[in-house]
């Protein structure tokens, strides 16, 4: 596995050591696709792998978001209808929200979205010739999940990414300033993040500190994350 | 117990419709083509000249179902200051929904605008004719002309219909006499019989293929072989055989070292054919 | 052969190429391509949401926009978005997005010559940057033959001017024929083989440079995780 790591472009032949070729299950997941003679790339950026399961991935950088089943996004309801809120997630198509999908509605009690709501809510239906579909309510257990309308706070836009980046426990940005101060944060990974805090400046900040720290390096963002601390209105 | 299976019997038009290139495929392996052709033959080619008697010149073309009309119109215009004795030919290649339903009504559409260009460019960098035989009086005054090819049928291959059309009418079309008065600046005309034709230094003609999966090609392809095959070349050559354009655009990589030959040798059949179907069409006057 | 240019280049020379990526704030993904001086800009969109009359349900639908450097766009242009939708349209895996459209914009910067070359090569940086799923990468030259039977590749626009044939070719990365080809002109057979053999070895080095390019930036990004 010591082609993982390595800069791919599209087109070009994923590396599969020869005799894994015949015994293991390859898994492909974004950016690979297998053509008639090989596997190949076909986006650039990393090429990753887990070897425990042999799957293989391109880490590759985008701002379009493409629904995936099961994520977290946070949208804006741009018109609704009896029965659907349709939500921009910045997917090619707007997404429609069941009004039912809430926890605890029914159709006597149900929340009344208006248009330019934000909300966060899972994928449910991710099909490449259909609408997509998201729902605010874990459907096995009938409990909100954290999902759910946004009130306040303010959402920030960054790429794809850096999205995923800020979903891992060690990130420093989240971590240092929520030791400080209480933060209200949901992560979609459609590009957008959504911080809330008592103070509107606090939230000012944080959404900043989220957007330009996509490309600095470790030291940077410390440097960044102090100078933010600073200022803060504890 | 295992599900009892029917083979599904396809008429040849469903299957046509569901999977062309499959279709297409097993036509290719007997070499002959859905419309009866073999793979190399070109449509039967049909050509009326002057048939357009309000135009200075004019063409008619049939490329199989695929008919164009080319009408040349000449008119005064002033020259380029920096090229105060050369005139215009200005080439328009119109396809509107009158020839097929895959074009829209409206201003005209990418590909009639790239055909036209594409007219244009091989008029101009071919070196095709002389723009100095226009001009009726340098900084004064030259003639424009006006070539409006419009499709009637539209059933592809419109580059090879529309070259052979606008040629056609280029070299049996005759310029009026013209005079300017140089007190009042007026230029006028006359059609007289002794109106001298253009002289087209160099005549070129098109022979567009369409290539399939391993090196196969078919000529003169219908709109139908157009979508489905991985490229199309346009194989532009002059009377002498000379190389005038070649223009290839498609999905998939064409590599001319295995196939320029044959292209070449089919090519250059194709502009004897048409060379002698232009010079054989002499209007009756 | 020491054929003098211009510019002091070799015939077969190109021009210092220079690739700046991600440019555009709001597109999905922008490059600028210079053959320098010549310079392209590319911002793509997509994949979004597409008008009815436009959607083809088992693919994307691709629109090229192509805007000059002076003037306003004529059917040159529209030549021109012809081409590089033709190329494209074999190059993304358009099957993958059925039902969106997904938007090429080019704005030429500045035109000295070989413009449509740089233009694909535009095309290709902005819709990698964009994360758009292609077949592969692709890479154009193009060459001209000037009155002395010399062909000068990547000419500037005298050159182009004052050649008896020019000659585009696009390839991709496993560089085993052309995606498109325009020549044009009044050229020998060998010639046009000559061009053709040049233009590949010259798409090589371009499609070398465009993986230094994205390695560079991918390598500076990657430093923070």
């Amino acid at each position: 596995m010591e082609a993982s790591g390595k800069i791919v472009l599209p087109g070009d032949v994923l590396p599969l050591a020869a005799d894994a070729k015949k015994t293991a299950v390859v898994r492909l997941g974004p950016g690979l696709l297998q053509t008639d003679d090989a596997i190949r790339a076909t986006q650039t950026g990393l090429l990753l792998a887990n070897p425990s399961n042999n799957t293989w991935w391109v880490n590759g950088s985008t701002k379009r978001y493409v629904p995936a089943l099961g994520e977290p996004v946070i949208g804006v309801v741009v018109s609704r209808t009896a029965e659907h809120y349709r939500v921009d997630i910045g997917s090619a198509n707007t997404a429609l929200l069941p009004v039912l999908a809430f926890e605890g509605a029914t159709k006597r009690n149900r929340p009344n979205l208006l248009v330019g709501a934000p909300v966060y809510a899972r994928v449910t239906l991710a099909n490449r010739d259909m609408e997509p579909e998201i729902e605010c309510v874990n459907s096995s257990s009938g409990k909100a999940d954290g999902f759910g309308e946004l009130t306040g706070g303010l959402i920030a836009h960054c790429s794809l990414q850096q999205c995923q980046r800020l979903l891992d426990p060690d990130n420093i940005v989240l971590n240092t300033i929520g030791a400080k101060i209480p933060l209200d944060v949901a992560i979609g990974l459609n590009g957008r993040v959504w911080v809330n805090n008592e103070k509107h400046k606090n939230v000012i900040l944080v959404a900043n500190a989220i957007t330009s720290s996509e490309f600095l390096s470790h030291e940077q963002c410390q440097a960044l994350v102090q100078s933010l601390i600073a200022k803060l209105e504890l | 117990m295992a599900p009892d299976i029917k083979p599904v019997v396809l008429s040849a038009a469903a299957f046509e419709k569901i999977a062309p290139e499959e279709f297409y495929k097993r036509f290719v392996q007997n070499n002959v083509r859905p419309d009866g052709r073999s793979l190399e033959r070109f449509r039967p080619t049909s050509l009326q000249i002057n048939s357009v008697t309000t135009a200075n010149g004019s063409a008619v073309v049939r490329l199989g179902n695929t008919m164009v009309v080319c009408g040349i119109k000449a008119e005064v215009a002033e020259p380029r200051a920096d090229a105060p004795n050369l005139g215009y030919i200005v080439p328009n290649v119109e396809l509107a929904p009158i020839c097929s339903p895959q074009f829209k009504a409206g201003p005209p559409g990418e590909l009639s605008q790239a055909i036209g260009h594409q007219l244009n460019r091989i008029l101009d960098l071919g070196k095709v004719l002389k723009l100095d035989q226009l001009c009726i009086e340098e900084h004064q005054a030259v003639w424009c002309l006006y070539a409006d090819v419009t499709c009637l049928t539209y059933e592809g291959n419109i580059l090879d219909a529309a070259l052979l059309a606008l040629m056609a009418a280029l070299t049996h079309m005759r310029l009026p006499q013209a005079t300017l008065n140089e007190d009042t600046g007026v230029v006028t005309t006359s059609l007289t019989d002794d109106s001298t034709p253009l002289v087209i230094d160099r005549p070129v003609y098109a022979a567009t293929f369409a290539m399939f999966p391993d090196q196969v090609l078919l000529a003169d392809p219908t709109d139908t072989e157009e979508a489905i095959a991985e490229a199309l070349v346009s194989v532009v050559l002059d009377d002498q055989g000379r190389q005038c354009c070649i223009w290839t655009h498609g999905t998939q990589p064409q590599d001319y070292t295995r196939c320029t030959e044959r292209l070449l040798t089919l090519a250059q059949q194709r502009t004897t054919t048409l060379q002698s179907l232009v010079t054989a069409n002499a209007p009756q006057s | 052969m020491a054929a003098t240019r211009r510019d002091h280049r070799d015939a077969a020379q190109i021009r210092p190429l220079e690739i700046v990526q991600g440019v555009l704030h709001r597109a999905d993904g922008s490059a600028q391509f210079d053959h320098a001086p010549t310079a392209v800009l590319c911002g793509v969109y997509g994949p979004t949401e597409i008008k009815i009359r436009d959607e083809k349900v088992d693919r994307a639908t691709l629109e090229v926009n192509y805007k000059p450097a002076i003037g306003s766009s004529n059917t040159k242009d529209r030549w021109i978005e012809y081409s590089l939708r033709r190329v494209f349209e074999g190059v993304i895996l358009t099957a993958l997005h059925p039902s969106t459209l997904i938007q090429l914009n080019l704005q030429v910067v500045s035109d000295h010559g070989s413009v449509l070359a740089t233009a694909f090569n535009s095309a290709t940086m902005a819709l990698m940057d964009a994360g758009v799923p292609m077949r592969t990468v692709v890479a154009s030259v193009s060459c001209a033959i000037d009155q002395a039977g010399n062909v000068l590749m990547d000419p500037d626009e005298e050159e182009e001017k004052n050649a008896t044939s020019c000659h585009v070719f696009v390839f991709d990365a496993e560089m085993k024929g052309a995606l498109f080809t325009d020549s044009l002109g009044n050229y020998t057979p060998t010639q046009f083989e000559h061009c053709y053999q040049s233009c590949k070895a010259g798409a090589a080095k371009v499609i070398h440079f465009m993986r230094a390019a994205v390695e560079a930036k991918l390598t500076r990004q990657t430093q923070q995780s």
